[in-house]
């Protein structure tokens, strides 16, 4: 059975419903780097693993991306130029990267160097939503789905949900997500084992003696 | 029956922001997102019916269920009202879907209901 994972959800967001709705595990975004915010206790759900996320925008320095790597499971950039995403792409200290509608920042060299680091492409499809699904937009997703396909770049769909009423059911929003990808059953994945593989990186890298990828402290 | 002719029967749960909107009118806004989307044919294609008003049942083919999916995912207001539609269960029979329904409505006012009661705290009922 799928364990399907949404990777951007805002506070306001009733964990609950989204229990309810079919998510085995959400990570709760933040856009504070503030420590005490950034690990305010959430009340447990059943049946449900919440993730904590720091979403930064523009170009964060490796320092401060360094930090939130290590308080935060998820770490997303937003890059407002070609440039930032560049950089956030070069750091590999991201875990995804979140291009804006506008400007668009993606391009080969982007999603050539995301490729060699492990940064993974997330699609946000509440603008999506939002807007009604535009045959403009729609195309512009494309285009980023195959242009990360092609180079070899992880993609994740997320609901990027901010209030109950834009929250979806995964296999829903798998079926919406198909405009883009053309195959369900890669929206499905895109969903579910991808973000899952991203989410437990994360939880290793919180784990304790973690030094780096592929290197931690057994004995001390 | 043959495989191209089978049905699928998606049971419909709906969250709106106030109010209540009338089955009918949330079908007629999946359908239209079905025609929004994926055009007249693929209308067509998917056979899309209403089966069942309380609980909300639509019925189409079991090849075009994702087409109706993706409709009801890119839904988000009936009749002017706010709300928020979601695939609760997708079965092979109607009678299946029925029974599902009634289960899942007990189950998430339960769990609705627990996360309520925990937070205001014991001794609150």
């Amino acid at each position: 059975m799928r364990r399907f994972v949404d990777l951007h959800v805002s506070a306001g967001v009733d964990l609950a419903l989204l229990r309810h709705l079919g998510w085995r595990a959400v990570a709760l975004a933040s856009t504070t780097s503030r420590r005490a915010e950034l690990l305010r206790p959430v009340e447990p759900v059943e049946g449900l693993y919440v993730a904590r996320r720091l979403n930064l925008i523009g170009a964060p320095s490796r320092r401060l991306l360094l930090k939130a790597g290590r308080l935060v499971e998820v770490v997303a950039v937003k890059p407002m130029s070609v440039e930032q995403a560049r950089v956030a792409a070069e750091s590999g200290v991201a875990d995804l990267l979140s291009p804006p509608v506008e400007p668009s920042c993606l391009n080969e060299g982007v999603a050539s160097l995301m490729a060699s680091t492990g940064v993974a492409l997330e699609l946000n499809l509440s603008p999506l939503i939002r807007e009604g699904c535009p045959s403009k937009l729609l195309s512009q997703y494309r285009g980023w789905y195959r242009l990360a396909k092609s180079a070899g770049v992880e993609v994740v769909f997320s609901s990027g949900a901010s209030t109950p009423l834009e929250a979806r059911s995964p296999r829903d929003l798998a079926s919406l997500a198909s405009l883009i990808t053309l195959s369900v059953e890669e929206a499905r994945e895109a969903l579910s084992n991808t973000p899952w593989r991203i989410l437990e990186r994360g939880q290793r890298r919180l784990s304790e003696g973690y030094v780096m990828p592929g290197v931690r402290v057994v004995e001390g | 029956m043959k495989a191209e002719g089978r049905r699928r029967y998606l049971v419909l749960c709906v969250h709106p922001e106030a109010g209540r909107p009338e089955p009918r009118q949330v079908f007629e806004e999946v359908r239209r997102w079905v025609g929004r989307l994926h055009g007249e044919q693929g209308l067509s294609l998917s056979s899309l019916a209403l089966a069942s008003e309380d609980p909300l049942i639509v019925r189409c083919s079991s090849r075009y269920v994702d087409m109706v999916r993706a409709a009801v995912a890119a839904l988000r207001e009936v009749g002017g009202l706010a709300c928020m539609v979601h695939v609760a269960k997708a079965s092979g029979t109607l009678k299946r879907a029925m029974r599902a329904a009634s289960a899942s409505r007990r189950g998430a006012e339960a769990k609705l209901e627990g996360v309520v009661a925990s937070r205001l705290g014991p001794g609150s009922r």
